[in-house]
């Protein structure tokens, strides 16, 4: 609701602006070049990490894998496995996590070149909870003022009773994640703990549409740690709203990875435990 | 009581019970109006030597003299017939009104008071800056719409982040550290239309005082600066009218005595009309469109007797965004004042207050859409001033009074499809203030005072309590504590809240005089906007159990120099200021209808220092002024741990710190007919933030910040033009004076980086294209038609 208010705070401004936007050709230094770690751990999907370095932000390659490292996934402080490298930096292992159980991983790489070397941890993150969907279901919907027609896909689901929850949604749309900065969707339980979007408490989530009949959506709902809420949000935010007079200063974007016993020395990346929930529906007549 | 005589002797108090002296007081009046004329110089020449006294924001002044000496009362003003009276040889007190009279011609000679131009030499005060409505509206502006506070960013050390941007910027504060009063009343948003244009319609003001410091000690509550804007009293001589015709909006303003020389009125409206416009573009969402600001001013000031005068303001303007069944938005000042002021006697002038000041915005829906969802938030002031001034002899002016203001915040509360409050705040700022206008020499003039402000922040409400209450974290959060209304929260009633004011004047010479001044002032209030500039949305909070109050301490520097008696005033100060318990805010601050705003909050402090240059040109057929600014300001968040610094605890350049700041602003009248204006400013780019490398989070890159504020935009730069025409026939007058006015902003269409920023295209993510925003990117024309009768 919250990252509602404020793009619909930045649209009305900026349409009341006479500005204009001119590409600009800029060269930028590079800066101290860091370990990238992304990963989860959730309750029925195997344990992966993704590790890769930093590079010029106007680089047009991508972010070099690393290929050379030891992950090792700990549960309540104790390992419980050791992650194979498959391809890229990819990362994988056998585990599948359970709800409040706490949960970290270790990278220790080894000392090449002028790369950092040496052994990042992050944060134990506990597993959250999360509701299956009751329903989803599509439906068309005429033209209206700030409303095209078509067909549309909506879901049902209630929130668990208890404040303090956060969760992700994301979306698939005939088997391809939409994964863009854009799609990022998260949200917390403050103002429909425990509440249902049924039609009948508070309308239906619009999962996606106008579309064409014969299309396959993907909602997936997953609880995610404060920190990783929080993350996410900041990252929406400094990829998308940025230059323009209301938007917030540039921020670092600094997840849970610190090198071990230097908590002032980070990694960029998250690591989090996620419970997943999905529900798909192809669009019918 | 032994204490105080002597205090008194000490001071110089005592003078007039030595000396046979008798008072010369009175008010100071525009013939055509009636209004009230503050800051005017009176001269009494008693027996060949000069006693003068300013007229006082009310237009009162009250002088002693010698008794037994003849004397004559002169005043000299800008604009104005001289006045001269005789008063013989003066036994007893005597009451003398001035009225002046308006004048068609610039003063050119020379006269027997060589300081007719020169009260920037006599005065104390300085970092000032005082524009008279006339003065503002000769200036070019963006679409025609006189604006004053995009004038007075044309003054030296006074700046905003960029064009286009909200609220302004006074020697390295921030925007919410300018205390902005409307006849008294606080106003908390001073923008229409996001910060285009300002609330203030320069028909219906009277004038504007900004301090940027050295600031008297009745005022207090900012840190940074004092904008005090006058409206009109109204005309007590006629009914008379105003208004105009422009592009964005129109405005009429009417005044005129209910009962001549006893009760006038002022009346004046102003509406933009955008949205007018939108059902020819022939789109059906456009015909449900509204984008409009509109304000409405009003006063009333009736002469009760003699010695009594009441005056009766109110502000009320809003702007109103909406759009079809899908949003609507608005937000809007509300003020009004009471005044009440008495003149005791000769020597002692008394002035009450009480206001009502209300700030408030609305976002959501419509209020009969369904689902309907409103999320209204607001701050309401309650304000009272008492104050006297007293005249005790020629060489003393004292001001005394005691302030208090009642504030309650709603800072958000939702209905519609679910309803949601956050607790509202409660607040009280009581203050004394003294203060001294001492001539201890012919050549040495000294204001000093001193300002004791306290705050308290009170329940009902419930606070919550953390793990480590330095640095209060969500995830610590440890508990609750309610407290039941009434009951003292927190309150800031040390030493700490005493402010002392100096400001010191010595005149070498007759045209030259060297200026220092020193104030500390304390701000209870921060306006929690981690934007780059402030939004209607954002809320201000008060200080409390984990914020602090914000302290600045000021010293300044300066020389006035007059050359063609005035007519032409060199101005340079130098100014160095350090900031404690500035308000930060925590990488990725999440602000909108945050309960516990605590935990996004940073402790910060800062300094800024700088020189400034002005040349003003006040007399002949070409005025207005060139002014230049060197200065520097930086911030230190330097917490106890990473997530509580900024930049790794080293200091770097605030938002708007721009090193060189060049502004020329001309007027010329060419004949009775024509007058040209044009502006030309010029800055140094302001700090950004540009990315030091790419990161990645599950396929989408992201840019990687550690050096904030580290690199620069471009320098920007523009030039403005007015002309002005006003037809002089007879036929032309038969219904009043009517003028048309025309020019265009930007006039070389410059397109001024307001930020770089990059934007990756999302289907080829590591495709990252560098833009330039230009908030005008075109020479922007207008016109106006303006008319009064």
């Amino acid at each position: 609701m919250r990252t509602r208010l404020t793009l619909l705070l930045a649209g009305i401004a900026l349409a009341a602006l006479w500005s204009c936007q001119d590409p600009i050709d800029l060269t930028l230094p590079d800066g101290q070049t860091r370990l990238i770690v992304n990963g989860s751990v959730s309750d029925n999907q195997p344990v992966y990490a993704d590790l890769s370095w930093s590079v010029n932000y106007l680089s047009e390659d991508p972010n070099p894998a690393v290929e050379n490292a030891t992950v090792v996934l700990f549960e309540n402080g104790l390992p419980v496995d050791t992650l194979v490298h498959v391809l890229d930096g990819h990362y994988e292992g056998d585990f599948v996590g359970d709800y409040a159980q706490s949960y970290h991983v270790s990278v220790t790489l080894p000392e090449t070149g002028d790369l950092p070397f040496g052994t990042w941890q992050s944060s134990p993150e506990a597993m959250g909870r999360c509701n299956p969907f009751d329903s989803i279901y599509s439906a068309f919907v005429p033209r209206a003022p700030f409303v095209r027609e078509g067909y549309y896909v909506y879901a049902h689901w209630t929130e668990l009773a208890g404040s303090g929850d956060y969760y992700r949604a994301r979306l698939w749309r005939n088997d391809t994640l939409e994964n863009a900065p854009f799609n990022i969707q998260v949200f917390d339980d403050g103002f429909l703990d425990g509440r249902s979007n049924n039609d009948i408490d508070l309308p239906a989530i619009e999962v996606a549409g106008p579309d064409a009949i014969g299309v396959t959506y993907t909602i997936e709902i997953a609880s995610i740690p404060l920190g990783l809420y929080s993350y996410l949000q900041l990252l929406r935010e400094q990829t998308l709203q940025v230059g323009g007079l209301f938007d917030p200063p540039p921020a670092p974007i600094i997840g849970n990875i610190f090198r071990e016993g230097d908590p002032e020395d980070y990694a960029i990346g998250y690591f989090y435990a996620s419970a997943r929930r999905q529900a798909s529906i192809t669009i019918t007549e | 009581m032994r204490q105080i005589t002597l205090f008194l002797a000490l001071f110089g108090f005592s003078a007039g019970l030595f000396a046979q002296s008798v008072t010369v007081s009175g008010t100071v009046t525009e013939a055509s109006t009636g209004e009230s004329l503050p800051a005017v110089v009176v001269y009494v020449l008693s027996d060949g030597k000069p006693f003068s006294a300013s007229t006082n924001p009310y237009g009162f002044y009250s002088l002693s003299v010698p008794a037994g000496k003849p004397a004559e009362v002169k005043v000299q003003l800008i604009g104005y017939a001289d006045f001269s009276q005789k008063l013989g040889s003066l036994t007893s007190a005597r009451k003398v009104d001035i009225s002046l009279k308006e004048s068609a011609t610039q003063l050119q000679e020379v006269d027997v008071v060589s300081e007719r131009l020169n009260t920037n030499i006599t005065t104390t005060q300085m970092s000032v800056s005082a524009l008279s409505a006339k003065e503002i509206k000769k200036v070019p502006q963006l679409l025609g719409e006189t604006d004053i506070i995009r004038t007075l960013t044309l003054l030296p050390g006074v700046s905003t982040v960029g064009e286009g941007a909200s609220g302004f910027n006074v020697r390295g504060g921030n925007a919410d550290q300018n205390l902005i009063l409307l006849d008294e009343a606080p106003v908390y948003n001073s923008s229409h239309l996001f910060g285009f244009f300002s609330i203030f319609n320069a028909d219906a003001v009277k004038d504007v005082k900004l301090f940027k410091g050295g600031m008297p000690a009745n005022y207090g509550g900012r840190l940074s600066s004092v904008l005090d804007v006058r409206q009109k009293e109204g005309n007590s001589q006629k009914f008379s009218g105003t208004g105009g015709i422009g592009l964005l909006s129109s405005r009429l303003l009417l005044e005129g005595p209910i009962l001549k020389d006893k009760v006038n009125f002022m009346v004046a409206g102003r509406r933009s009309y955008f949205d007018l416009f939108f059902p020819y573009f022939n789109s059906p969402e456009l015909d449900n469109t509204t984008i409009y600001f509109y304000d409405l001013n009003l006063k009333l000031n009736a002469k009760l007797s003699e010695k009594d005068r009441v005056f009766v303001s109110a502000y009320f303007g809003r702007d109103q965004f909406g759009a079809s069944e899908l949003f609507d938005f608005g937000w809007g000042n509300w003020t009004s004042t009471f005044r009440w002021n008495r003149l005791i006697s000769p020597k002692w002038f008394f002035n009450a207050t009480a206001v009502y000041s209300d700030y408030t915005y609305q976002l959501g829906t419509p209020k009969d859409a369904d689902p309907a969802f409103i999320w209204d938030s607001r701050i309401e002031n309650y304000v009272t001033n008492l104050g006297w001034t007293w005249y005790p002899n020629a060489a003393h002016t004292v001001d005394f009074g005691v302030q208090n203001t009642a504030y309650t915040f709603h800072p958000g509360a939702i209905s519609g499809v679910f309803s949601l409050e956050l607790q509202k705040e409660y607040a009280t700022e009581p203050a004394l203030y003294i203060s001294d206008d001492w001539r201890i020499t012919d050549l040495l003039t000294a204001t000093y005072g001193l300002r004791y402000s306290t705050f308290f922040n009170v329940g009902g409400r419930d606070i919550q309590t953390y793990l480590n209450a330095a640095n209060p974290k969500a995830n610590e959060a440890t508990g609750i504590q309610t407290y039941a209304p009434g009951e003292i929260i927190k309150s800031f009633t040390g030493l700490q809240g005493l402010e002392p004011r100096l400001a010191l004047n010595y005149k070498v010479g007759a045209a030259t005089a060297l200026k220092g001044s020193y104030n500390r002032s304390r701000q209870y209030l921060h306006l929690i906007s981690n934007n780059t500039t402030a939004t209607p949305v954002n809320v201000w909070r008060p200080a409390g159990t984990f914020i602090e109050p914000a302290t600045v301490d000021q010293v300044a520097l300066g020389i006035a120099h007059n050359l063609q008696e005035g007519g032409i005033r060199l101005t340079a100060e130098a100014y160095y200021k350090t900031f404690q318990d500035l308000v930060d805010y925590k990488d990725g601050a999440d602000l909108i209808f945050t309960e516990y705003i605590e935990t996004e909050l940073l402790r910060g402090d800062g300094r800024a220092y700088g020189a400034e240059f002005l040349v003003e040109k006040k007399t002949g057929d070409v005025t207005g002024w060139i002014g230049y600014t060197l200065s520097r300001t930086e911030r230190l968040v330097n917490g106890a741990t990473r997530d509580t610094r900024i930049n790794n605890g080293q200091w770097y350049p605030a938002n708007y710190d721009k090193l060189h700041d060049l502004t020329v602003v001309a007027n010329w009248s060419i004949s009775k007919a024509w007058e040209a204006g044009g502006n030309f400013a010029f800055q140094s780019g302001r700090p950004i933030t540009y990315p030091d490398s790419r990161g990645e989070f599950e396929g989408m890159y992201f840019p990687v910040y550690t050096n904030r504020n580290g690199a620069r935009t471009p320098a920007s730069h523009r030039l403005d033009l007015s002309f002005t025409y006003t037809p002089q026939s007879k036929r032309a007058k038969k219904w009043g004076e009517s003028s048309l006015a025309f020019g265009a902003y930007n006039v070389y269409a410059r397109r001024n980086p307001y930020s770089i920023f990059f934007r990756a295209d999302f289907s080829q993510p590591t495709n990252v294209q560098a833009y330039r925003l230009s908030i005008f990117g075109s020479v922007i024309p207008y016109f106006t038609y303006n008319f009064s009768f």
